[in-house]
């Protein structure tokens, strides 16, 4: 026998506790108030018919005591709501709902819902539990709560645009040692399980599908939505890919989806001048869209069998050119601290390696050295003019200790700030090795906070003779300090539900990433499932489904078909009213034998 | 006891005035007394005729019926009825149980029996002052003459809280004495722990006619108007110390009642039976609208 609302050891205490309190109180008597009265004469005669009550007295009714006590017990025992277990096994079962979009057909999931509640019925609570695996995982019903609480934490649920996690489930039970050696895992849904996965459970491990679904019908669905430059190679749009998948048939796996059924629309607008073009069967690319910011959303406008893969969303990234103003005199500056003979010489190859590698850059643009609107400057450390924009400013080394010092805006820890700007400013092309070698002082990188964005260098690694200018890495480190300095926003080449962003902006070469959006994401970042995401509490980052498994209709590794069927253990919860009748009744023969004074 | 009752307080004039209007009259009063106003079964001097005798040497001369010689030819005198006083013995309850509570059973007690003794006294009958608790103690003599009520008034004054009720006792050793038969008024409140019975028992045995003055309150009948007394309390006899324990609810104190009221039946059975009076007087109520409810259209036969 076990017990809906408390454990047996509680149910036992409480009874020992209600034996200890009864006892105790028949011996206990009152305490009295003394009061001085004329006379007791006529008091003592009329308590000799009717016998006080005394503060403690002999035990002496054994046999009203364990009326009392019977009472109680019955009450007690109903209110911890026995049942008697006919499983008769050891065997934990664990119903998991799936909720993902392989079980986003109503259709399947209100019979998956239908059969949950069922089996449930035939469980006994305390060897039973049962999770809902949406975009997160849900305990909906813990061991030894009562069923009724389910249909009501049911009624709110619906399959999210996610992933599935049973196999994420499955990978957790078997690891964190909270379940016994035998577990039955039922699935209620169409969430495949993991060859691996099923290969790793352990012995006492088992997972079985109660419900055996159809081979489903057609199912078309994006799997791919990303972004990446414009082949055309203007800087200011970007080439959309999109993929779908086909499943059901073979001949529409083969043929693919009608370029005809694929609706795109840009913030709520038409493409515009961008072309949607046919790559393959199952790929299709949006050429030349506008990199403004806007949400493109992509909606495959056929009825099939999962509606939440028919839908998918992409932040485009907005890229606009960086003005950069380039103070006069940079180049003869640094000239002139070199031999005279070739100062001329210098003072053109400096100036042109900044200029050509600005131009060379399609996001950047050159304007004039006064101009208002120019975003960043490049300035030497003795100009005079207030510094009233982010900046590259060349100073001496007799002036600064380090060869790059880069000032930040904000309160953040300094030493993440160093460790990011190493690869946001390309230091980590540099051959810093061969720089050291030749200035004969180490190459350092110095971080501090200042009142705006600013990266100072030595002025003399420009000198020719040091090779920086004409290196590689020189246009790499101007052309990502000068999109740091102007504060160019982060984007991300797409965003899938169930996969981290971070390893995927890291590697992307499509443009830098501005320290603020991708570290309030956070490193592993993952979002669980399809929709907006906010970050900072202004920037929004649309995430779509993007899953193989689901549009595909995988139905994973194959898994025991077998309903737990009607009930295998009975949760005799029907004993309660039986023992509050029964105290009743025990009520109401104590009344009597007290009215007829057969008992005190 | 001064404090007690206060000796200005019991003479209170208007209290005194009110009751010169009142007569305590006898049937008869026993033989032997002092010419009084209270008729008696003695012949001699006197105003009122009684009756005619034979006349005998040595009757007074004064008294013989000439119109009966004349006609008759028999010298008869003329007999007269003598009037006496009525001896009237105050026996007052002076055990703890009359002092306690805020407004004590002796105040209106004291005050009672003043009140009888003013009367008495006007009426040239004399009065006695007997107190009791569990000794019985002579505090005056009988005496009369307006000019002892003073004194009566401060012995009554000076009666100080005793000990234990014993009035069966205290009656037994008064019957006991050798005082001319008259009126024994007792005044207390009857709760002997010998119980009402023994009580009884030794006022039969007494000779003196009885007028029963018990002192209540309120809360003897019905013990709910005391606000301590329900639920569980711990009861504590004032005399004997004694103590009871009692569940106050509506059975026991239904019970109490039944009880208390057999106790007061008990009296006024004994009272109706043997010819005494008892007057039940409220001590929280005022004396005087008592004693007038007594003393119908201003006399009180005994």
């Amino acid at each position: 026998m076990s017990f809906l609302n408390l454990g047996l050891p509680a149910v036992l205490a409480g009874l020992a506790g209600l034996a200890g309190i009864l006892f105790v109180l028949q011996q206990l008597r009152v305490r009295h108030a003394a009061i001085t009265v004329p006379t007791t004469l006529f008091w003592a005669a009329a308590v000799r018919e009717a016998p006080v009550r005394v503060f403690r007295r002999r035990f002496r009714h054994w046999l009203a005591y364990l009326l009392a006590l019977l009472i109680c017990a019955l009450l007690w025992i109903g209110f911890a709501g026995p049942e008697v277990d006919r499983q008769g096994g050891a065997e934990h079962t664990v119903l998991f709902l799936d909720g993902s979009a392989h079980t986003s057909d109503p259709a399947d999931f209100e019979r998956a819902k239908r059969e949950l509640v069922n089996d449930v019925a035939g469980l006994s609570p305390g060897s039973r539990e049962v999770l809902f695996g949406g975009a997160h995982t849900l305990k909906l019903l813990d061991p030894g709560e009562d069923r009724l609480l389910l249909e009501k934490r049911l009624a709110s649920l619906a399959p999210e645009a996610s992933p599935s996690r049973l196999d994420e489930q499955l990978r957790l039970m078997t690891r964190n040692g909270a379940y016994p050696e035998t577990v039955r895992v039922v699935v209620y849904g169409r969430a495949p399980v993991g060859d691996r996965t099923l290969a790793e459970l352990p012995a006492g491990f088992s997972v079985s599908r109660a419900v055996g679904y159809a081979p489903a019908a057609v199912n078309h669905g994006i799997t791919a939505l990303g972004v990446g430059p414009a082949a055309s190679g203007a800087w200011d749009r970007v080439d959309v890919q999109i993929g779908i998948t086909s499943s059901g048939g073979s001949s529409v796996a083969a043929d693919g989806l009608p370029i005809g059924d694929l609706q795109i629309g840009i913030g709520g607008r038409d493409t515009g001048d961008a072309v949607l073009t046919r790559v393959s069967a199952d790929r299709f690319v949006l050429r030349d869209v506008l990199a403004d910011g806007a949400t493109l959303e992509v909606r495959i406008d056929v009825a099939d069998k999962l509606p939440l893969d028919n839908v998918a969303r992409l932040t485009l990234p907005e890229r606009s050119r960086v003005r950069v103003a380039v103070a006069g005199g940079v180049g003869s500056a640094i000239a002139s601290t070199v031999d005279s003979t070739i100062g001329s010489t210098v003072d053109a190859t400096i100036d042109s390696a900044i200029h050509n590698a600005i131009r060379a850059d399609k996001g950047l643009e050159l304007v004039a050295e006064d101009a208002d609107d120019a975003d960043v400057i490049v300035r030497l450390a003795s100009d005079t003019r207030p510094i009233d924009r982010p900046a590259i400013t060349l100073r001496p080394m007799a002036d600064q200790d380090t060869a790059f010092e880069i000032a930040y805006v904000g309160e953040r820890d300094t030493r993440q700030v160093l460790e990011a700007s190493v690869a946001r400013l390309g230091l980590d092309q540099i051959d810093a090795m061969a720089l050291a070698s030749a200035v004969d002082r180490p190459i350092g990188v110095a971080v501090f906070e200042g009142a705006e964005r600013q990266v100072s260098i030595w002025s003399e690694l420009l000198q020719p003779n040091y090779n920086f200018v004409h290196s590689r890495s020189f246009p790499l480190f101007l052309s990502k300090s000068l999109r740091w300095l102007a504060g160019e926003q982060a984007w991300y080449a797409y965003l899938a539900a169930g996969r981290t962003v971070t390893e995927q902006s890291a590697r992307s070469s499509l443009g830098p990433a501005d320290d603020g959006a991708l570290e309030t994401l956070g490193a592993d970042y993952l979002p669980a499932r399809a929709g907006t995401v906010t970050v900072d509490g202004d920037a929004d980052w649309q995430v779509s489904l993007l899953s193989e498994a689901v549009s595909g209709l995988s139905a994973g590794a194959a898994v025991e078909t077998s309903a737990l069927g009607t009930a295998v253990g009975v949760p005799l919860t029907g004993l309660v009213p039986w023992l509050i009748l029964a105290a009743l009744l025990l009520f109401g023969i104590e009344w009597y034998l007290y009215q007829r004074g057969l008992m005190p | 006891m001064a404090s007690r009752a206060a000796f200005d307080a019991l003479f209170d004039p208007d209290f005194l005035t009110a009751l010169e209007r009142f007569r305590l009259h006898a049937k008869r009063v026993s033989p032997a007394g002092r010419h009084a106003d209270q008729a008696s079964r003695d012949r001699g001097a006197g105003l009122e005729f009684a009756d005619y005798k034979p006349y005998v040497p040595g009757d007074d001369l004064r008294a013989i019926d000439w119109n009966v010689y004349r006609r008759l030819g028999r010298v008869f005198v003329r007999v007269f009825e003598e009037r006496q006083d009525l001896p009237v013995y105050m026996l007052v309850d002076r055990s703890k149980s009359m002092f306690l509570e805020r407004r004590p059973r002796i105040d209106a007690g004291l005050k009672a029996a003043f009140g009888l003794a003013s009367i008495v006294l006007a009426q040239h009958d004399s009065v006695g002052l007997f107190a009791f608790s569990n000794t019985l103690e002579v505090k005056i003599k009988a005496t009369s003459g307006r000019n002892r009520l003073m004194t009566f008034g401060r012995q009554l004054a000076c009666l100080d809280e005793a000990h234990e009720t014993c009035l069966a006792d205290a009656v037994h050793r008064l019957a006991g004495m050798r005082l001319r038969r008259g009126l024994l008024v007792i005044v207390s409140d009857f709760f002997d722990p010998a119980g009402i019975e023994a009580v009884v028992a030794a006022m039969k045995l007494c000779r003196h006619r009885l007028l029963l003055l018990q002192l209540s309150k309120d809360a003897d009948a019905n013990p709910g108007v005391h606000k301590d007394l329900h639920g569980d309390v711990r009861l504590l006899d004032c005399e004997s110390g004694a103590a009871v324990d009692v569940t106050i609810g509506p059975a026991v104190l239904a019970r109490y009642q039944e009880i208390y009221q057999a106790f007061n039946d008990r009296l006024a059975g004994f009272a109706q039976q043997h010819g005494a009076g008892l007057i039940r007087l409220n001590a929280d109520g005022d004396v005087l609208e008592q004693l007038r409810a007594l003393f119908v259209s201003g006399r009180l036969l005994v």
